[in-house]
Protein backbone atom coordinates (compact mmCIF):
# COMPACT_ATOMS: atom_id res chain seq x y z
CA UNK A 1 0.00 0.00 0.00
CA UNK A 2 0.91 3.59 -0.35
CA UNK A 3 -0.25 6.58 1.56
CA UNK A 4 -1.34 9.59 -0.19
CA UNK A 5 0.71 12.47 -0.25
CA UNK A 6 -0.78 15.16 -2.42
CA UNK A 7 -1.76 17.87 -0.21
CA UNK A 8 -4.07 20.02 -2.50
CA UNK A 9 -5.96 16.66 -4.52
CA UNK A 10 -9.30 14.99 -3.04
CA UNK A 11 -11.04 12.20 -3.76
CA UNK A 12 -15.00 12.15 -4.38
CA UNK A 13 -17.37 9.94 -3.40
CA UNK A 14 -20.87 10.46 -4.17
CA UNK A 15 -24.42 8.92 -4.18
CA UNK A 16 -26.49 9.19 -6.81
CA UNK A 17 -30.52 8.60 -6.61
CA UNK A 18 -32.02 6.27 -4.04
CA UNK A 19 -30.65 5.60 -0.44
CA UNK A 20 -30.10 2.00 -0.98
CA UNK A 21 -27.51 2.62 -4.06
CA UNK A 22 -23.96 2.43 -2.20
CA UNK A 23 -21.65 5.62 -2.73
CA UNK A 24 -19.26 5.64 -4.83
CA UNK A 25 -15.90 6.59 -5.63
CA UNK A 26 -16.63 9.05 -8.94
CA UNK A 27 -13.36 10.79 -9.59
CA UNK A 28 -10.89 13.78 -8.36
CA UNK A 29 -10.93 17.76 -8.08
CA UNK A 30 -8.30 19.85 -7.19
CA UNK A 31 -8.23 22.38 -4.25
CA UNK A 32 -5.86 23.88 -1.51
CA UNK A 33 -8.68 23.52 1.48
CA UNK A 34 -11.47 20.64 1.81
CA UNK A 35 -15.20 23.58 1.67
CA UNK A 36 -13.56 24.59 -1.68
CA UNK A 37 -13.30 21.15 -2.64
CA UNK A 38 -16.40 19.92 -1.74
CA UNK A 39 -17.85 22.74 -3.94
CA UNK A 40 -15.29 22.04 -6.78
CA UNK A 41 -16.59 18.29 -6.49
CA UNK A 42 -20.75 19.75 -6.25
CA UNK A 43 -20.02 21.88 -9.70
CA UNK A 44 -18.64 19.21 -11.47
CA UNK A 45 -20.36 16.10 -10.42
CA UNK A 46 -23.78 17.05 -9.89
CA UNK A 47 -24.83 18.76 -13.07
CA UNK A 48 -27.24 15.99 -14.03
CA UNK A 49 -27.83 13.46 -11.76
CA UNK A 50 -29.45 13.47 -8.79
CA UNK A 51 -27.18 13.25 -6.01
CA UNK A 52 -27.93 12.35 -2.83
CA UNK A 53 -24.33 12.49 -0.95
CA UNK A 54 -21.46 14.05 -1.92
CA UNK A 55 -18.34 13.82 0.44
CA UNK A 56 -14.79 14.40 -0.33
CA UNK A 57 -11.08 13.00 1.04
CA UNK A 58 -7.53 14.85 1.16
CA UNK A 59 -5.41 12.20 -0.71
CA UNK A 60 -3.22 13.22 1.72
CA UNK A 61 -5.21 11.55 4.40
CA UNK A 62 -6.02 8.08 2.32
CA UNK A 63 -4.02 4.93 1.56
CA UNK A 64 -4.24 3.09 -1.42
CA UNK A 65 -3.58 -0.37 -2.67
CA UNK A 66 -0.23 -0.72 -4.87
CA UNK A 67 -0.01 -3.49 -7.76
CA UNK A 68 2.11 -5.39 -4.80
CA UNK A 69 -1.22 -5.50 -2.64
CA UNK A 70 -2.80 -7.50 -5.32
CA UNK A 71 -2.39 -11.09 -4.42
CA UNK A 72 -2.69 -10.11 -0.34
CA UNK A 73 -6.38 -8.42 -1.77
CA UNK A 74 -7.76 -11.50 -3.70
CA UNK A 75 -9.31 -13.78 -0.92
CA UNK A 76 -9.94 -16.62 -3.19
CA UNK A 77 -6.91 -18.41 -3.23
CA UNK A 78 -5.81 -17.19 0.09
CA UNK A 79 -8.85 -18.20 2.15
CA UNK A 80 -10.96 -21.14 0.13
CA UNK A 81 -12.15 -21.89 3.54
CA UNK A 82 -14.29 -19.59 3.20
CA UNK A 83 -16.02 -20.13 0.62
CA UNK A 84 -19.38 -21.70 0.32
CA UNK A 85 -17.75 -24.31 -2.06
CA UNK A 86 -15.82 -25.15 0.39
CA UNK A 87 -17.30 -27.19 2.84
CA UNK A 88 -20.09 -28.73 -0.16
CA UNK A 89 -16.19 -30.26 -1.79
CA UNK A 90 -15.62 -31.53 1.64
CA UNK A 91 -19.32 -33.41 2.08
CA UNK A 92 -18.76 -34.60 -1.95
CA UNK A 93 -15.66 -35.94 -0.85
CA UNK A 94 -17.24 -37.84 2.09
CA UNK A 95 -19.57 -39.31 0.09
CA UNK A 96 -17.48 -40.20 -3.28
CA UNK A 97 -15.39 -41.99 -0.98
CA UNK A 98 -18.26 -44.02 1.18
CA UNK A 99 -19.47 -44.97 -2.17
CA UNK A 100 -15.98 -46.34 -3.29
CA UNK A 101 -16.17 -48.28 0.21
CA UNK A 102 -19.35 -49.63 -0.96
CA UNK A 103 -18.11 -50.87 -4.58
CA UNK A 104 -14.99 -51.73 -3.33
CA UNK A 105 -12.74 -49.05 -4.82
CA UNK A 106 -10.87 -47.44 -2.77
CA UNK A 107 -11.13 -43.27 -2.71
CA UNK A 108 -7.91 -41.34 -4.04
CA UNK A 109 -9.38 -38.18 -3.23
CA UNK A 110 -7.85 -35.88 -0.81
CA UNK A 111 -9.31 -34.01 1.95
CA UNK A 112 -9.25 -31.29 0.20
CA UNK A 113 -6.30 -29.36 2.12
CA UNK A 114 -6.43 -25.53 1.12
CA UNK A 115 -3.39 -24.86 -0.68
CA UNK B 1 -10.26 3.85 -47.45
CA UNK B 2 -9.61 1.23 -43.96
CA UNK B 3 -12.38 0.47 -41.66
CA UNK B 4 -12.53 -0.34 -38.08
CA UNK B 5 -9.60 -2.93 -37.56
CA UNK B 6 -12.70 -5.22 -36.41
CA UNK B 7 -16.37 -4.91 -36.29
CA UNK B 8 -17.66 -2.94 -33.38
CA UNK B 9 -18.92 -7.18 -31.40
CA UNK B 10 -15.51 -8.33 -31.92
CA UNK B 11 -13.50 -8.18 -28.86
CA UNK B 12 -10.15 -6.47 -30.49
CA UNK B 13 -7.23 -7.67 -28.34
CA UNK B 14 -5.45 -4.54 -28.69
CA UNK B 15 -8.47 -2.96 -25.80
CA UNK B 16 -8.39 -6.07 -23.54
CA UNK B 17 -5.93 -5.32 -21.16
CA UNK B 18 -6.55 -1.90 -19.36
CA UNK B 19 -4.66 0.15 -16.86
CA UNK B 20 -4.64 2.08 -14.10
CA UNK B 21 -2.98 5.33 -13.24
CA UNK B 22 -0.92 2.92 -10.61
CA UNK B 23 0.03 0.01 -13.12
CA UNK B 24 3.28 -0.56 -14.22
CA UNK B 25 2.45 1.04 -17.73
CA UNK B 26 4.64 0.20 -20.93
CA UNK B 27 7.47 1.93 -21.98
CA UNK B 28 5.84 5.93 -23.44
CA UNK B 29 2.35 4.67 -22.46
CA UNK B 30 2.52 7.44 -19.98
CA UNK B 31 3.22 9.98 -22.39
CA UNK B 32 0.56 9.44 -24.91
CA UNK B 33 -1.86 9.05 -22.14
CA UNK B 34 -0.98 12.43 -20.93
CA UNK B 35 -1.11 13.73 -24.18
CA UNK B 36 -5.00 12.91 -25.33
CA UNK B 37 -6.29 13.85 -21.61
CA UNK B 38 -4.36 17.75 -22.03
CA UNK B 39 -5.50 17.96 -25.06
CA UNK B 40 -8.83 17.52 -24.89
CA UNK B 41 -8.76 19.43 -21.68
CA UNK B 42 -7.41 22.28 -23.34
CA UNK B 43 -9.84 21.89 -26.21
CA UNK B 44 -12.77 21.72 -23.64
CA UNK B 45 -11.64 24.94 -22.49
CA UNK B 46 -10.65 27.07 -25.50
CA UNK B 47 -14.02 25.12 -26.89
CA UNK B 48 -15.92 27.17 -24.76
CA UNK B 49 -14.84 30.61 -25.85
CA UNK B 50 -17.09 30.54 -29.20
CA UNK B 51 -19.97 29.75 -27.25
CA UNK B 52 -19.54 32.41 -23.81
CA UNK B 53 -19.40 35.40 -25.76
CA UNK B 54 -23.14 34.42 -27.28
CA UNK B 55 -24.00 34.53 -23.57
CA UNK B 56 -25.39 38.38 -23.54
CA UNK B 57 -26.75 38.09 -27.05
CA UNK B 58 -28.75 34.81 -26.98
CA UNK B 59 -32.87 36.15 -27.99
CA UNK B 60 -34.29 33.63 -25.45
CA UNK B 61 -34.10 33.49 -22.38
CA UNK B 62 -34.42 29.66 -21.68
CA UNK B 63 -32.18 29.64 -24.37
CA UNK B 64 -29.48 31.66 -22.89
CA UNK B 65 -30.18 29.59 -19.04
CA UNK B 66 -29.31 26.40 -21.76
CA UNK B 67 -26.03 27.73 -23.11
CA UNK B 68 -24.63 28.68 -19.70
CA UNK B 69 -25.43 25.52 -18.52
CA UNK B 70 -23.31 24.17 -21.32
CA UNK B 71 -20.39 26.89 -21.06
CA UNK B 72 -20.25 25.43 -17.54
CA UNK B 73 -20.71 22.18 -18.46
CA UNK B 74 -17.88 22.50 -20.35
CA UNK B 75 -15.48 24.20 -18.05
CA UNK B 76 -16.06 21.02 -16.21
CA UNK B 77 -15.06 18.73 -18.85
CA UNK B 78 -12.04 20.40 -18.88
CA UNK B 79 -11.34 20.05 -15.50
CA UNK B 80 -12.37 16.37 -15.04
CA UNK B 81 -9.70 15.52 -17.95
CA UNK B 82 -7.43 17.96 -16.43
CA UNK B 83 -7.84 15.69 -13.54
CA UNK B 84 -6.75 12.48 -15.45
CA UNK B 85 -3.51 14.49 -16.83
CA UNK B 86 -2.65 16.08 -13.65
CA UNK B 87 -2.19 12.68 -12.26
CA UNK B 88 -0.29 11.92 -15.30
CA UNK B 89 2.42 14.86 -14.21
CA UNK B 90 0.96 17.31 -16.37
CA UNK B 91 -0.23 20.45 -14.24
CA UNK B 92 -2.72 22.56 -15.92
CA UNK B 93 -1.27 25.37 -15.15
CA UNK B 94 0.99 23.94 -17.97
CA UNK B 95 -1.77 22.71 -20.13
CA UNK B 96 -3.21 26.93 -20.36
CA UNK B 97 0.31 28.22 -20.51
CA UNK B 98 1.67 25.95 -23.18
CA UNK B 99 -1.61 26.92 -25.07
CA UNK B 100 -1.00 31.21 -24.33
CA UNK B 101 2.57 30.75 -25.34
CA UNK B 102 2.05 28.83 -28.45
CA UNK B 103 3.24 25.41 -27.58
CA UNK B 104 0.07 23.86 -28.85
CA UNK B 105 -2.13 24.01 -31.41
CA UNK B 106 -5.70 23.67 -31.07
CA UNK B 107 -7.99 21.49 -32.76
CA UNK B 108 -9.29 23.44 -36.22
CA UNK B 109 -12.97 23.79 -35.27
CA UNK B 110 -11.97 26.27 -32.19
CA UNK B 111 -10.01 28.98 -34.68
CA UNK B 112 -13.59 29.91 -35.81
CA UNK B 113 -16.58 32.22 -33.96
CA UNK B 114 -20.02 32.33 -34.91
CA UNK B 115 -21.40 35.50 -36.47
CA UNK B 116 -25.19 34.66 -36.45
CA UNK B 117 -27.17 33.15 -33.94
CA UNK B 118 -28.43 30.80 -36.89
CA UNK B 119 -25.40 29.54 -36.92
CA UNK B 120 -24.67 28.11 -33.56
CA UNK B 121 -27.06 25.63 -33.74
CA UNK B 122 -26.08 23.79 -36.34
CA UNK B 123 -22.31 24.22 -36.19
CA UNK B 124 -22.96 23.53 -32.76
CA UNK B 125 -24.67 20.44 -33.87
CA UNK B 126 -21.86 19.39 -36.32
CA UNK B 127 -19.70 19.42 -33.31
CA UNK B 128 -21.54 17.69 -30.94
CA UNK B 129 -22.55 14.84 -32.92
CA UNK B 130 -18.94 14.57 -33.93
CA UNK B 131 -17.62 14.70 -29.61
CA UNK B 132 -20.29 12.10 -29.40
CA UNK B 133 -18.82 9.76 -32.08
CA UNK B 134 -14.55 9.99 -31.04
CA UNK B 135 -15.76 9.86 -27.37
CA UNK B 136 -17.69 6.62 -27.98
CA UNK B 137 -14.93 5.11 -29.61
CA UNK B 138 -12.28 6.51 -27.08
CA UNK B 139 -14.19 5.48 -23.91
CA UNK B 140 -13.77 1.53 -25.24
CA UNK B 141 -9.85 2.55 -24.72
CA UNK B 142 -7.34 0.74 -22.56
CA UNK B 143 -6.32 3.92 -20.28
CA UNK B 144 -9.03 3.65 -17.40
CA UNK B 145 -9.42 7.21 -16.04
CA UNK B 146 -9.66 8.85 -19.04
CA UNK B 147 -12.29 6.20 -20.31
CA UNK B 148 -14.13 7.05 -17.19
CA UNK B 149 -13.79 10.80 -17.35
CA UNK B 150 -15.15 10.50 -20.77
CA UNK B 151 -18.20 8.61 -19.79
CA UNK B 152 -19.55 11.20 -17.66
CA UNK B 153 -18.39 13.72 -20.33
CA UNK B 154 -20.86 12.24 -22.56
CA UNK B 155 -24.00 12.00 -21.05
CA UNK B 156 -23.33 15.85 -20.49
CA UNK B 157 -22.87 16.09 -24.42
CA UNK B 158 -25.63 14.27 -25.03
CA UNK B 159 -27.92 17.37 -23.73
CA UNK B 160 -25.59 19.51 -25.63
CA UNK B 161 -26.54 17.24 -29.01
CA UNK B 162 -30.05 18.01 -27.90
CA UNK B 163 -30.30 21.92 -27.11
CA UNK B 164 -28.11 22.39 -30.68
CA UNK B 165 -31.07 20.39 -32.40
CA UNK B 166 -33.78 21.87 -30.96
CA UNK B 167 -32.41 25.29 -31.81
CA UNK B 168 -31.72 24.29 -35.54
CA UNK B 169 -34.97 22.83 -35.13
CA UNK B 170 -36.78 26.01 -33.97
CA UNK B 171 -35.19 28.45 -36.52
CA UNK B 172 -35.91 25.36 -39.44
CA UNK B 173 -39.98 25.96 -38.76
CA UNK B 174 -40.65 28.88 -37.56
CA UNK B 175 -37.74 31.13 -39.00
CA UNK B 176 -38.06 33.17 -41.85
CA UNK B 177 -36.51 32.06 -44.98
CA UNK B 178 -33.71 34.69 -44.72
CA UNK B 179 -33.08 32.66 -41.30
CA UNK B 180 -33.62 29.26 -42.65
CA UNK B 181 -30.89 30.51 -45.42
CA UNK B 182 -28.51 30.82 -42.46
CA UNK B 183 -29.13 27.41 -41.36
CA UNK B 184 -28.14 26.10 -44.64
CA UNK B 185 -25.06 27.83 -44.69
CA UNK B 186 -23.54 27.42 -41.61
CA UNK B 187 -23.97 23.69 -42.51
CA UNK B 188 -22.18 23.90 -45.60
CA UNK B 189 -19.70 25.84 -43.87
CA UNK B 190 -18.76 23.61 -40.38
CA UNK B 191 -19.66 20.50 -42.22
CA UNK B 192 -15.76 20.55 -44.30
CA UNK B 193 -14.48 21.74 -40.84
CA UNK B 194 -15.84 18.93 -39.04
CA UNK B 195 -14.40 16.44 -41.69
CA UNK B 196 -10.98 17.89 -40.83
CA UNK B 197 -11.94 17.86 -37.45
CA UNK B 198 -11.51 13.92 -37.32
CA UNK B 199 -8.10 14.08 -38.79
CA UNK B 200 -5.92 13.38 -41.78
CA UNK B 201 -7.47 10.58 -43.60
CA UNK B 202 -5.85 6.88 -42.18
CA UNK B 203 -2.57 5.74 -43.73
CA UNK B 204 -1.36 2.44 -44.46
CA UNK B 205 0.57 2.58 -41.28
CA UNK B 206 -2.12 4.14 -38.82
CA UNK B 207 -1.88 0.56 -36.99
CA UNK B 208 1.70 1.22 -36.30
CA UNK B 209 0.62 4.25 -34.39
CA UNK B 210 2.11 4.67 -30.93
CA UNK B 211 -1.22 5.87 -29.61
CA UNK B 212 -3.17 3.20 -31.59
CA UNK B 213 -1.22 0.69 -30.89
CA UNK B 214 -1.44 1.38 -27.26
CA UNK B 215 -5.15 1.43 -27.11
CA UNK B 216 -5.64 4.93 -26.40
CA UNK B 217 -6.54 5.83 -29.71
CA UNK B 218 -9.49 3.35 -30.27
CA UNK B 219 -10.85 3.65 -34.15
CA UNK B 220 -9.30 4.92 -37.40
CA UNK B 221 -10.14 8.78 -38.51
CA UNK B 222 -11.66 7.38 -41.47
CA UNK B 223 -13.48 4.91 -39.81
CA UNK B 224 -15.30 8.00 -37.28
CA UNK B 225 -15.81 10.00 -40.43
CA UNK B 226 -17.54 6.93 -41.99
CA UNK B 227 -20.03 6.59 -38.63
CA UNK B 228 -20.60 10.64 -38.10
CA UNK B 229 -22.20 10.86 -41.77
CA UNK B 230 -23.84 8.10 -41.33
CA UNK B 231 -25.52 9.47 -37.79
CA UNK B 232 -25.85 13.13 -38.80
CA UNK B 233 -26.36 13.59 -42.97
CA UNK B 234 -29.88 11.72 -42.02
CA UNK B 235 -30.73 14.02 -38.88
CA UNK B 236 -30.04 17.37 -40.89
CA UNK B 237 -32.00 16.18 -43.82
CA UNK B 238 -35.20 15.73 -41.29
CA UNK B 239 -34.62 19.58 -39.96
CA UNK B 240 -35.36 20.30 -43.75
CA UNK B 241 -31.62 21.47 -45.00
CA UNK B 242 -30.72 20.47 -48.16
CA UNK B 243 -27.50 18.22 -48.56
CA UNK B 244 -25.80 18.42 -51.74
CA UNK B 245 -24.48 15.44 -53.65
CA UNK B 246 -21.60 17.20 -54.26
CA UNK B 247 -20.51 17.95 -50.62
CA UNK B 248 -21.73 13.67 -49.36
CA UNK B 249 -23.59 11.05 -50.68
CA UNK B 250 -23.64 7.22 -50.24
CA UNK B 251 -21.83 5.68 -53.05
CA UNK B 252 -23.96 3.08 -54.45
CA UNK B 253 -21.08 1.00 -54.88
CA UNK B 254 -19.32 0.82 -51.77
CA UNK B 255 -22.44 1.42 -49.53
CA UNK B 256 -19.87 4.08 -47.92
CA UNK B 257 -20.02 7.84 -47.55
CA UNK B 258 -18.04 9.36 -50.06
CA UNK B 259 -17.21 13.59 -49.53
CA UNK B 260 -15.52 16.09 -51.14
CA UNK B 261 -12.08 16.24 -49.24
CA UNK B 262 -11.43 18.65 -46.56
CA UNK B 263 -8.80 21.44 -47.96
CA UNK B 264 -5.64 20.03 -46.25
CA UNK B 265 -2.97 22.08 -47.38
CA UNK B 266 -5.22 24.71 -46.05
CA UNK B 267 -6.34 22.86 -42.96
CA UNK B 268 -2.56 22.37 -41.64
CA UNK B 269 -1.69 26.19 -42.81
CA UNK B 270 -4.48 27.48 -40.38
CA UNK B 271 -3.32 25.42 -37.57
CA UNK B 272 0.16 26.60 -37.81
CA UNK B 273 -0.79 29.98 -38.75
CA UNK B 274 -4.18 30.41 -36.68
CA UNK B 275 -7.58 30.68 -37.92
CA UNK B 276 -9.73 34.06 -37.60
CA UNK B 277 -10.61 33.75 -34.17
CA UNK B 278 -7.41 31.83 -32.90
CA UNK B 279 -5.26 35.34 -31.79
CA UNK B 280 -8.40 36.60 -30.12
CA UNK B 281 -9.08 33.04 -27.90
CA UNK B 282 -5.17 33.43 -26.88
CA UNK B 283 -5.72 36.36 -25.74
CA UNK B 284 -8.68 36.26 -23.88
CA UNK B 285 -7.46 33.24 -21.65
CA UNK B 286 -4.15 34.88 -20.91
CA UNK B 287 -5.91 38.04 -19.87
CA UNK B 288 -7.78 35.99 -17.77
CA UNK B 289 -5.06 34.09 -16.69
CA UNK B 290 -3.66 37.28 -15.66
CA UNK B 291 -6.41 38.87 -14.19
CA UNK B 292 -7.72 35.87 -11.92
CA UNK B 293 -3.81 35.29 -10.79
CA UNK B 294 -4.58 36.75 -6.88
CA UNK B 295 -7.84 34.30 -6.61
CA UNK B 296 -5.98 31.52 -8.19
CA UNK B 297 -3.10 31.71 -5.74
CA UNK B 298 -5.21 32.18 -3.01
CA UNK B 299 -7.67 29.30 -3.69
CA UNK B 300 -5.00 27.42 -4.16
CA UNK B 301 -2.87 28.85 -0.96
CA UNK B 302 0.08 29.66 -2.88
CA UNK B 303 1.57 32.39 -1.95
CA UNK B 304 1.87 35.13 -5.44
CA UNK B 305 5.16 34.85 -6.28
FE1 LIG C 1 -17.28 19.02 -23.65
FE1 LIG D 1 -20.30 19.91 -25.42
Amino acid sequence: MRPGTEEDSYEVFARYGKQSEPIRWVGSVRAAEPTLAWHAAKEIYTRREECTVLWIAKRSGMVFSTADDLESLKSGGRLDYRTPGFPGRHRRDRERAAQGTRTGQPSTESAGAPS
Amino acid sequence: MADRALPRDEPDPRLARKFELWDDLPDGYREEAARVSSFQALAEIVGVLPFAEWIDRVPDYARKQMLIAKVQDEVGHGQVTARVAEDLGVSRDRIILDFVEGRTKLLNVFHFGFDTWEEVGPAALLMNSAAIVQFQALDQGTYLPYARALRKIEKEESFHYHHALDHTHQTMTLGTPAQRALVQQAFETWLPRILAYFGPPDTDTYQGNRMYQFGIKVSSNDAMRQEWLAKIIPVFRKLGVHVDPALTHVDEETGKWWFASPDWVAVKKMLREGGPRHEEWRAKIADSLERNALYRDVALMRSAA
